[in-house]
């Protein structure tokens, strides 16, 4: 028998979801938490895939809410943010879970960061008998991280001073002949305006297998 | 214009402007940011990004060198990257805060207009009423419209034309009230003189007739007689005078020279009464008859004198001094008598009029210098009277191409 080569699989894996919506992940209740499994096969997106290659930290959010026995809803999140560095080409991925430990891992290649998703196991929300309601997962894909947000305004804000004219170079001498109540502006316009709005976002509905529910 | 229509008007302008403004600003907008976000300029920068990759490996001792280079570079790209990822949301921003700018400009100045206009209509309405009011025939109306404007001129003028037209009225009436006098007075002169006249002749034909000294006393009392008749005589002429007061003669004359030669000529005409001219400051002309201004003054002076005299004859001045309004050229006539008394203040132009005893008078003489005055488009009035004396105000109007305004 011929073997299928692995990468072969993973190409499949990884483009046949775009051809339809999105694969929703699994969840399954471990102890007192309930873990999503099977991450969606977000890799393969192409807007992901480009994401991933500009070298800012794409963060991937993952939100839980869930009614617990007595009713109440429940809430809980993890994040994975990866980031793909440049000079080294290795992707340096940060998971944080609702267990609220940070687990730190850098990836040689793209395949590695696939087989990593692929098996990753994030904590979502701890809800003791989920009374066997669907849990409401949303998935958001952040562009960008909030330092890195942050480092931009600066950025914008010293090449839209006046006095800036350091770092931003030919860009604050674009607007050295504006006045300066007019810079104040737009750096006020650019402060309140630099958002990390979702380059993608998913809504799941997931039931939790009923076997391995408690 | 309807405050409601102004203010749908406005609202209309303010979204015609806000549209053409939307769609003018987005394009430059679009066009700055289209401009700066170029995706060449990314893809330069990243292909630097490679060169710097690449000089490392070909020179690894200056690897920290192009490494440094390297990451400057990769946070330009990435905040370039970041500014595209939030192109719409900052374009937006940039949208409203020009639309409110403008919004907030044309909204003040639609205010401001709107304002305006409120104002306008108020004024515009309150021309209406003077003008409703001087069409019922009200007089001396008051706007209160002290505007520079055309508004505020209409309003002067409006408030000038009920002014005149109060004092035509006024001139009409007292003319009228005169002719009515004067008519009387003509009948009464005509019905006296010829009884009087027939009266006299059989007197004087009844003195030829008395001869001898047994009759003197009947001569003298036919001559007493005779002397009433003549001053029956004379009254009966004053009512001639007054019914048969001819039209002025108008020429122009300088008020004050006139008031100067009136004072030098008349100065021992009454031994108790002292003529004073005040110098003036120009030329005041006006046209007028100038023995009628004369007969005037005499009237006045006349009744100046009667009053000093009525006091125990004592001595007085009368003083003439000049002026000017925007219409008129005056002159102010002003005496230290005893005053006229306030119960015939209101009615001291009316004929017949007096305080005089019966036979001193017969009150005739205000009424014909108020008569000449206003056959010369002027008037005669009394600006004020006490027991320090009363001064009359003599005005001529003022030759149109003298008038100031």
């Amino acid at each position: 028998m011929r073997r299928i080569h692995p990468q072969w699989v993973l190409f499949l894996l990884l483009f046949a979801a775009p051809l339809g919506a999105l694969q929703p992940p699994a969840i399954e209740a471990a102890g007192d938490w309930l873990v999503l499994t099977r991450l969606p096969p977000l890799l393969a997106e192409e807007e992901v895939r480009k994401q991933l290659g500009t070298g800012l930290t794409t963060s991937v959010i993952f939100e839980a809410r869930v009614a617990d026995a007595s009713g109440r809803k429940v809430r809980g999140a993890a994040r994975v943010d990866i980031r793909y560095e440049l000079w080294d080409e290795v992707y340096l991925v940060t998971r944080i879970d609702a267990v609220g430990k940070a687990v730190r891992v850098t990836l040689p290649s793209f395949e590695r960061l696939a087989e990593w998703w692929r098996d990753a196991r994030l904590h979502l929300v701890r809800a003791p008998r989920p009374a066997g309601k669907p849990v409401e997962v949303r998935l958001r894909v952040i562009p960008f991280s909030q330092a890195e947000q942050l480092e931009a305004q600066r950025w914008f804000s010293q090449a839209l001073s006046a006095e800036g004219s350091g770092g931003a170079g030919a860009a604050s001498q674009a607007v050295e002949d504006q006045p300066e109540s007019f810079s104040q502006i737009l750096n006020v316009l650019l402060a309140t305006s630099l958002g990390r709005s979702a380059l993608l976002e998913y809504e799941w509905k997931l039931t939790v297998p009923p076997g391995k529910a408690r | 214009m309807s405050f409601r229509s102004a203010v749908v008007t406005l609202l209309g302008m303010l979204l015609a402007a806000g549209g053409v403004l939307w769609v003018l600003e987005r394009q430059i907008s679009g066009a700055w940011f289209r401009l700066g976000l170029q995706p060449e300029i990314t893809a330069a920068l990243e292909a630097s990004l490679e060169d710097q990759k690449e000089l490392a490996r070909q020179a690894p001792e200056r690897q920290a060198e192009y490494r440094a280079r390297f990451e400057a570079t990769q946070a330009l790209v990435n905040h370039l990257r970041i500014l595209e990822h939030n192109r719409q949301q900052i374009l937006r921003r940039w949208e409203l805060i020009v639309l409110a700018a403008v919004g907030g400009v044309l909204l003040a100045a639609g205010g401001a207009h709107l304002v305006r206009q409120g104002r306008f209509d108020a004024r515009i309405e309150r021309l209406r009423m003077a003008l409703v009011a001087l069409s019922a025939g009200q007089e001396d109306l008051e706007i209160g419209d002290r505007g520079r404007d055309t508004l505020g001129r209409i309003a002067g003028m409006i408030e000038e034309t009920s002014r005149a037209m109060a004092r035509d009225r006024k001139r009409l009436a007292y003319l009228k009230n005169l002719s009515v006098w004067q008519e009387t007075a003509r009948r009464h002169a005509h019905e006296m003189r010829t009884p009087l006249t027939a009266a006299r002749l059989e007197l004087e034909r009844l003195q030829r007739l008395l001869h001898g000294e047994e009759l003197e006393p009947a001569r003298q009392v036919a001559g007493s007689v005779v002397e009433e008749l003549d001053r029956l005589g004379r009254f009966t002429q004053q009512f001639t005078s007054f019914a048969r007061l001819p039209q002025p003669r108008m020429q122009v004359h300088d008020l004050g020279q006139v008031a100067a030669e009136f004072a030098a000529t008349f100065a021992g005409a009454w031994p108790n009464l002292t003529l004073r001219c005040e110098p003036q400051n120009g030329p005041l002309p006006a046209a007028m008859d100038r023995d009628m201004l004369r007969q005037a003054l005499v009237n006045l002076c006349d009744n100046s004198a009667l009053a000093l005299r009525a006091e125990g004859g004592r001595q007085g001045t009368v003083t003439v001094s000049f002026g000017e309004t925007h219409r008129t050229v005056y002159l102010d006539v002003r005496d230290d008598g005893p005053g006229i008394p306030p119960d015939i203040r209101s009615r001291v132009f009316e004929p017949y009029v007096t305080t005089r005893k019966v036979g001193e008078g017969m009150g005739l003489g205000l009424a014909i210098s108020k008569k000449i005055l206003l056959d010369h488009e002027g008037d005669l009035e009394i600006l004020d009277s006490s027991t320090a004396g009363s001064a009359f105000r003599l005005s001529f109007p003022r030759r149109p191409e003298e008038a100031t305004a």
